[in-house]
């Protein structure tokens, strides 16, 4: 508690995260975060919770002209080349009101605007670069608060070393094996359930393969996609892939002493925590060239 | 954030229509899952589809894979789009800010590397069971929060609830959907 009034703003963090402020309340309580980093950490804390929740609701299936429409205006507006100032009259003529909301006119944020400006000053994770820092520093200016400023700034540079720490392990182990002495590779494709899926594995000649698959379609819940060595014995499990949200995943592993490189290589789609033998759907497949 | 979303929002920034396909291709069925979601109604579901991928199509230049996913993205649009909807239903332009506002996609996702580390479809997965586990009151006065804008002020009248109790709901809620992502 960093200031006298904290007491009126206890329990605002969660509705902050949350979005139940109103214009009013959301403005003085990121005035109170800039001396408060109790509030700080706890609407931190929730900000994971707010984001995830994007991802909550069910895919569906939207109806099939739909795609022909939105792809169809959408184009209809390209003209030569893309830019920010890329007319949208084509979307504003039947399909409600867009142009006011998608140029950037360089007006002050709305409040709104302040709730994820905050949320990245306190995220401050992996890095947010020059624009966090920039507004790290525009709200730092103005904190009465020395000793809380002191200790946001050392938060925010402990969370920038750790995600740094973080990221550069993932790096050095890829970029060691793609780097190295020998290094084959083979490129595996998308089949029909997954036309614009790649992938692509990289080995070396110590057994470390490094696996890297982008537009793997998102996976029904339960399922987990699974990678196979495709031997002339048999098929061996490699690892499970969970990929991202935009189907992506890489991943490193070590290739087993029974598995002798290059040989072909396979995802399926398979009931999650994998299964020993393949028995689902292939999505990828990739085989040697000779 | 992947090589592969990264070039495609690239080509898109530089116009190419069989990027935004692309991208329509891989995410539609999420952003209209949360437009229907939000506004049950397939008419409006479809009208802010249209919405999103314009705007996606116009600010892809904007996108920094390096602050979150382009999925992250784009279901940031298309809640602060439905939002929108749902305001103008109410035609009450006073609401919160922290839902629709239209600025916030020039704005770097705050999840940025914490969504690499924490959304898995695992953790969706997770989050959505445990939303689902919560108590009704408490599931529903951060619904009305975060997916359909309302503040404090208007869930308490909604739900004919004291202000304090659904501050309480919210925060309690919330919390033990933290515990579900840091088990």
């Amino acid at each position: 508690m960093n200031e006298p009034q904290h007491h009126v703003f206890d329990g605002l963090a969660a509705l902050y995260a949350s979005g139940a402020l109103s214009e009013d309340e959301c403005r003085d309580f990121e005035a109170h975060l800039e001396m408060c980093v109790d509030c700080v950490t706890e609407v931190k804390s929730l900000l994971p919770v707010t984001q995830n929740l994007l991802h909550v609701a069910l895919p569906l299936d939207p109806p099939s002209q739909l795609r022909e429409r939105v792809l169809q205006q959408v184009s209809g507006t390209s003209g030569s080349g893309a830019s920010d100032e890329r007319s949208m009259t084509g979307l504003d003529t039947d399909r409600g009101p867009v142009t006011d909301t998608v140029v950037d006119t360089g007006e002050t944020r709305r409040p709104g605007a302040l709730f994820w400006m905050a949320a990245s000053l306190l995220i401050a994770v992996a890095g947010l670069g020059g624009w966090y820092t920039a507004d790290l520093n525009r709200r730092m200016a103005g904190l009465q608060d020395e000793l809380a400023s002191a200790r946001l700034q050392n938060e925010r540079l402990e969370f920038e070393a750790a995600a740094a720490t973080f990221e550069a392990m993932q790096h050095e182990e890829v970029f060691d094996i793609v780097t190295g002495p020998n290094v084959q590779q083979l490129f595996l494709t998308g089949q029909p359930l997954a036309p614009r899926a790649t992938g692509r594995a990289l080995w070396n000649d110590e057994a470390d393969l490094v696996f890297l698959a982008g537009g793997l379609p998102a996976l029904p819940v339960g399922d987990i996609y699974q990678l196979w060595f495709v031997t002339p014995d048999a098929l061996i499990s490699a690892a499970l892939l969970g990929p991202d949200s935009d189907g992506a995943a890489t991943l490193t592993l070590a290739i087993p002493n029974t598995v002798v490189m290059p040989t072909a290589m396979a995802i399926t789609i398979e009931p999650e925590g994998g299964v020993p033998a393949p028995s689902g759907d292939v999505y990828l497949l990739g085989q040697p060239t000779n | 954030m992947t090589w592969w979303s990264t070039e495609t929002m690239q080509r898109m920034a530089d116009g190419d229509a069989e990027a935004l396909a692309s991208v329509y291709d891989h995410h539609i069925r999420t952003v209209y899952g949360l437009a229907m979601r939000i506004l049950q109604n397939q008419g409006d579901a479809e009208d802010v589809v249209q919405e999103v991928f314009a705007q996606a199509w116009s600010q892809a230049k904007r996108y920094d894979g390096t602050r979150g996913s382009v999925a992250s993205w784009l279901l940031t649009i298309t809640r602060s789009r439905t939002i929108d909807r749902l305001r103008s239903r109410r035609t009450k332009p006073e609401l919160n800010p922290a839902g629709g506002d239209d600025a916030v996609v020039e704005l770097p996702d705050p999840a940025g590397g914490a969504e690499r580390n924490l959304l898995t479809a695992e953790s969706v997965s997770a989050l959505r069971t445990a939303l689902h586990a919560l108590p009704l009151l408490q599931r529903v006065a951060i619904e009305l929060a975060y997916f359909e804008g309302l503040t404090q002020a208007q869930i308490a009248e909604r739900l004919e609830q004291p202000l304090g109790t659904v501050k309480t709901r919210i925060r309690t809620g919330l919390l033990k959907l933290r515990e579900t992502l840091t088990a």
